[in-house]
């Protein structure tokens, strides 16, 4: 008899173990699988440049396979030159866009001193300064206005020491009032040899 | 009295039938996932419009349609592309999911270097992120995400980021579909 009750009781061990893995399984499932998706259809489509770059007057600039990006390269000098029409940004369409250079990587500073400019022919703010081997920056957003052309200058550049300085910018186009942007990488090359 | 070694073996077979369903059923955990997904009907995470939402898109509560732009050699990013409102006054988990892209392995892929998604929570920091890529014609994606945790009553943005190589053709189009999955 006592063999009989054992063998009972090893049944119901056996049969709640059983049931208590099925229904932490269920338990689980329930849990970790329960969800909703949420769908996004999202249509990128390659456009043309709404804005596009082209070399200016000083003829110091090369603009990339679709005029998107350039390289600015100038010479210094030991006393100050002004390279007021280095990059032109051509606005091709209606729509209203706020602009700046921002710089996200540079080497050898020292080198040079100059300031960068957006402008027209009536108004211009600076964007980047180097002096004394330091760079300092505007966050002031200049207006490009629908269907108009404004330039990159190159003020008061000035050699100091000899060798090459680099600064890698964006230029950002960003859409007013909102936080939808474009950036165009150019690069600035400023030679000097004593 | 005899022992019932017939009636064990049958216990102890009921026992190791179960060890292996419930192994089973954690092997085959996204099957079953999708069933869940068309079971659920409360929608407490919704999108919404956001700063950058394409004036033409449409937004329902689960489920958007983004008309966005690809540049030549130039990034196009969309920081507040859509919102994800949590509604619910408590707690969510969100993940993003990759569901399909179109085309893939014909020569218009060529014209995308990447489309990125980025969950960004309301301080502005990316959560996670979704990056699909070119290689010659066909893309490829980043595994989907683990999941994260949404506060109650908060708004989140997914971010996108579009980049096409130099000399790229105008007027490609690709489709990507993403799933933002919410844990109930």
């Amino acid at each position: 008899m006592k063999t009989i009750a054992k063998q009972e009781t090893f049944h119901s061990v056996l049969l709640v173990l059983a049931l208590l893995i099925l229904t932490l399984n269920l338990v689980h499932n329930a849990k970790s699988t329960i969800y909703y998706a949420n769908l996004s259809e999202n249509y990128p489509t390659v456009i043309q440049p709404l804005v596009i770059l082209e070399n200016d007057t000083n003829n110091v600039s090369h603009v990339y396979l679709s005029n998107t990006s350039a390289k600015i390269s100038i010479t210094a000098t030991s006393s100050s030159t002004n390279s007021d029409y280095s990059l032109k940004i051509v606005n091709n369409n209606a729509s209203h866009w706020e602009v700046k250079l921002e710089c996200y990587d540079y080497a050898d500073l020292t080198h040079i001193n100059t300031t960068i400019i957006l402008r027209n022919d009536s108004f211009s703010l600076w964007q980047i300064k180097i002096e004394g081997g330091n760079k300092s920056q505007n966050d002031t957003y200049y207006d490009l206005a629908d269907n108009a052309i404004i330039h990159i200058g190159v003020q008061n550049l000035i050699g100091v020491s000899s060798g090459t300085t680099v600064l890698h910018t964006h230029l950002k186009i960003k859409i007013p009032n909102r936080t939808t942007y474009m950036l165009y990488e150019i690069t600035f090359e400023f030679k000097y040899d004593t | 009295m005899k022992m019932n070694y017939k009636k064990s073996m049958k216990f102890i077979l009921l026992l190791i039938t179960s060890l292996i369903i419930a192994s089973a059923s954690a092997t085959v955990y996204y099957s079953l996932s999708m069933q869940t997904t068309i079971t659920v009907g409360a929608t407490w995470v919704k999108f919404i419009r956001a700063d950058d939402t394409p004036t033409a898109a449409t937004v329902e509560d689960s489920y958007c349609s983004l008309s966005l732009s690809s540049l030549p050699n130039s990034t196009i990013i969309y920081e507040k592309a859509v919102g994800l409102n949590n509604t619910y006054n408590g707690t969510r988990t969100i993940r993003l999911r990759h569901v399909s892209v179109t085309p893939n392995g014909t020569a218009p892929v060529s014209n995308f270097t990447h489309v990125k998604f980025y969950l960004i929570n309301a301080a502005g920091t990316v959560q996670f992120s979704l990056n699909y890529t070119t290689s010659g014609d066909n893309w490829s994606t980043t595994a989907t995400s683990g999941w994260v945790t949404i506060p109650a009553l908060t708004i989140w943005y997914i971010k996108v980021e579009t980049l096409s190589p130099a000399g790229a053709t105008a007027n490609t189009p690709c489709t990507i579909t993403i799933a933002v999955d919410v844990q109930q």
